[in-house]
């Protein structure tokens, strides 16, 4: 069973690839919605409680008014109601956030899935790689599915690394540092795919257009 | 002392209404240089729009202000002339009001400002043709040859521009720290590292080339230019 993480985004769907053995892919999962990278999809129950607090909000606010501040003009009443909706519906805005799911991880685990994220043990991969690793049969073993990983995701770096030098430095505005500087990011990136081209012509995993910097293209 | 009058080499040019010395490569030919300097005054006429146009592009804050004061007296007014007795009702359809009057009048200015006043690009930059810096400007007389001028521009140049391109590298690669992109292992920052070392390497190189060649024509390079800046 290969480990991923795919998350759907604005353009292109997000893939991980959970190399470090024993870390649950539903936990990693977890701690990158918590990083912000896609939203807690909203549930009904929500949307539902949300409305009701901002329209009892909106009448406790009225009663508030008329009631207790002892005022009866349109304009009062209804500047009371914005003022009471806006405290409902923010209070379960409020709560919301702050009140943890029923799906607290343990602090452990936590632990272990902070440090494969932010050590190697979780690699940014492809999309196609993902394709490639789930239709592969025999299927692809685990260490050699994680080098792959971590070397397609090391030229992906170089060729964003490239493409960040060329966006701030223009050739025909700075000559002179461009011919310096630029060989580095080149040879870096050539580096970084003879190193990922190894491995890729070993297992036969065909490199995608992604590994290329889109000043290269 | 800047230039008095323009000669072989050393042209003003009119930039956004305003006189910009300028020198040329001694290597070109008299023609050349003739026709490098009519081709940046070419690409450098659209930026010369005149008095008016300048005027012009201060609408989108008139616009701004006009709404703003006219629409915050609408309000108080019409809010005043409401048969409302409570104040609590008053103050609160006004602040309302007043921030939708904010809202419109900023959204009005930038549409205006869309319409009204496009940026005004500068001329395409030149190889043969550079600007002469202001400090340079201040030294450089109606006596000193127009090839010394250049051997300094084209020294301070070299300065700026390898202080800008490292700048620019360390200043990416800052904001790549800061997206929590920058945990992507040693690569990354060990190549912006070795770019920005290789920068200032040259940028050292630079420094004495332009202590030379102010030693040979009598320039005084600004503090700016006189050391490596770290």
């Amino acid at each position: 069973m290969t480990a991923f993480v795919s998350m759907p985004g604005d353009d292109e769907e997000s893939c991980w690839f959970v190399a470090a053995p024993g870390v649950p892919t539903t936990a990693v999962e977890r701690e990158l919605r918590r990083r912000g990278w896609a939203a807690e999809p909203t549930r009904w129950s929500t949307r539902w409680l949300s409305a009701a607090a901002t329209l009892a909000g909106a009448v406790i606010g009225v009663a508030v008014t008329r009631e207790v501040g002892h005022l009866h003009e349109w304009a009062s009443l209804a500047a009371g109601a914005v003022l009471g909706a806006t405290v409902g519906g923010g209070l379960v805005a409020v709560v919301h956030d702050v009140v943890p799911g029923p799906h607290g991880d343990p602090a452990a685990l936590r632990q272990t899935v902070r440090d494969a994220l932010d050590g190697d043990g979780v690699v940014t991969v492809p999309v196609e790689f993902r394709t490639w690793a789930e239709q592969h049969d025999p299927p692809v073993p685990h260490d050699d599915l994680a080098e792959l990983a971590r070397r397609l995701s090391d030229t992906e770096d170089a060729a964003d690394e490239l493409d960040l030098w060329r966006l701030v430095v223009h050739a025909d505005a700075s000559p002179h540092a461009f011919a310096l500087v630029d060989p580095i990011y080149l040879e870096h990136h050539a580096r970084a795919r003879a190193r990922l081209d190894e491995v890729a012509d070993r297992l036969g995993f065909p490199v995608p257009a992604s590994c290329l910097p889109e000043s290269l293209r | 002392m800047p230039p008095t009058r323009e000669r072989p080499g050393l042209v003003p040019v009119l930039v956004h209404d305003r006189r910009r010395w300028y020198v040329v490569d001694p290597a070109l030919t008299p023609d050349a240089a003739a026709d490098a300097v009519a081709e940046l005054r070419r690409s450098a006429a659209p930026t010369n729009v005149g008095r008016a146009r300048r005027v012009l592009r201060w609408t989108p804050l008139a616009v701004f202000v006009v709404t703003m004061a006219g629409g915050g007296v609408a309000v108080v007014v019409g809010v005043g002339a409401l048969p409302l007795t409570e104040e609590f009702g008053a103050v609160s359809l006004g602040v309302a009001g007043l921030l939708a009057v904010l809202v419109g009048a900023i959204a009005l200015a930038f549409s205006v400002a869309d319409r009204l006043a496009p940026d005004l690009v500068g001329p395409v930059p030149s190889a043969q043709v550079v600007p002469v810096p202001r400090h340079v400007l201040s030294w450089l007389g109606d006596g000193t040859p127009a090839e010394e001028v250049w051997r300094v521009t084209a020294a301070v140049g070299l300065v700026e521009e390898l202080r800008g391109a490292r700048w620019a590298v360390a200043d990416a690669e800052g904001q790549e720290l800061e997206d929590g992109r920058g945990d992507e292992g040693p690569g990354g920052e060990a190549v912006a590292r070795r770019a920005v070392a290789v920068l200032v390497a040259a940028e050292a190189t630079a420094v004495d080339e332009l202590r030379a060649v102010a030693a040979a024509t009598g320039y005084v390079p600004s503090r700016r230019h006189a050391e490596v800046d770290r």
